[in-house]
């Protein structure tokens, strides 16, 4: 019984879109050019918030329609964070370059947020976390981020229905 | 000598390879040693050779700080085949805290292990 409020606000979170769950972790990580960057400096911006990597096939796959939404809605009041556990900022950095991201990448090479923090389990897993803090959706797995669906969900969180 | 399942086994590698693209390292909740990795809680034989019958679960559990009943349940549900639950496992590892888990994940890398992460 212990895990059940815990099964309904991570493992089955999708299912309870725009119900507000527990709070975001906090946490302070470098960007792969050393600048820290703490997730609670965007408190009252809706936050994607996506670990992954580059050896990631499913992770790469959505990183472009990830970049697109961003960029239609960063001005909006969307913030998007990808928190990359490889091993070295080589490859994430290429791989930036080559996709032109233009999100923050954080490097979080000893996993202490992916493990300690947030307990995830595969790649890519994706947390939308609303203006006031709080994970209202995880989601694992390549998602189309770019798709009406999902551009509407975000509006709303935006707008704060 | 021509094949006659060119077309089969051709279609079939795509097949295998869309699947790995597209899903095959998606799931990292995996133990690693020596090379070798294996999902926590796995039932597979090398699971077992490498974490319990080594007794290198047992070591590294008894060299945590964690309470001693998840201890008990970490090895139960990992090690012992009638309790044997890779579900329990999972369930243990998200409803632990984030401070649990990090006295895990150093106590794993401090016995030569590293845990949740597979690069593929």
């Amino acid at each position: 019984m212990l895990f059940v409020p815990l099964i309904i606000s991570f493992i089955a979170g999708p299912l309870f879109a725009g119900v507000s769950g527990p709070a975001a972790p906090d946490f302070t990580l470098a960007d792969v050019h050393g600048k820290k960057v703490s997730l609670s400096a965007f408190r009252g911006k809706v936050v994607i918030l996506t670990f992954w990597a580059t050896w990631c096939g499913p992770c790469v796959a959505e990183m472009p329609s990830l970049n697109n939404l961003y960029q239609e809605f960063n001005s909006k009041g969307l913030v998007v964070i990808a928190i990359s556990v490889d091993p070295t900022e080589q490859s994430v950095l290429s791989f930036i370059d080559r996709k032109k991201l233009a999100f923050p990448v954080l490097m979080d090479k000893n996993k202490e947020v992916y493990f300690d923090s947030y307990a995830v389990m595969g790649l890519p897993t994706t947390f939308i976390i609303d203006k006031n803090g709080a994970i209202i959706e995880k989601i694992m797995g390549e998602q189309e981020w770019a798709s009406p669906k999902m551009k509407e969900k975000i509006l709303n969180l935006i707008s704060g229905r | 000598m021509k094949s006659r399942n060119g077309p089969g086994v051709f279609l079939l590698a795509v097949i295998l390879l869309a699947a790995l693209f597209t899903g095959g390292c998606s799931d990292t909740f995996v133990v690693t040693k020596d090379g070798k990795s294996y999902f926590f809680g796995s039932k597979r034989e090398g699971f077992q050779k490498m974490l319990c019958d080594s007794g290198d679960l047992k070591i590294i559990l008894a060299d945590t700080q964690l309470p001693s009943n998840l201890k008990g349940d970490l090895y139960k549900y990992n090690c012992l085949a009638a309790e044997h639950s890779k579900k329990k496992v999972m369930e243990i590892y998200t409803s632990m805290t984030p401070e649990q888990r990090r006295d895990l994940r150093l106590t794993f890398q401090k016995h030569g292990y590293d845990i949740n992460y597979m690069q593929c």
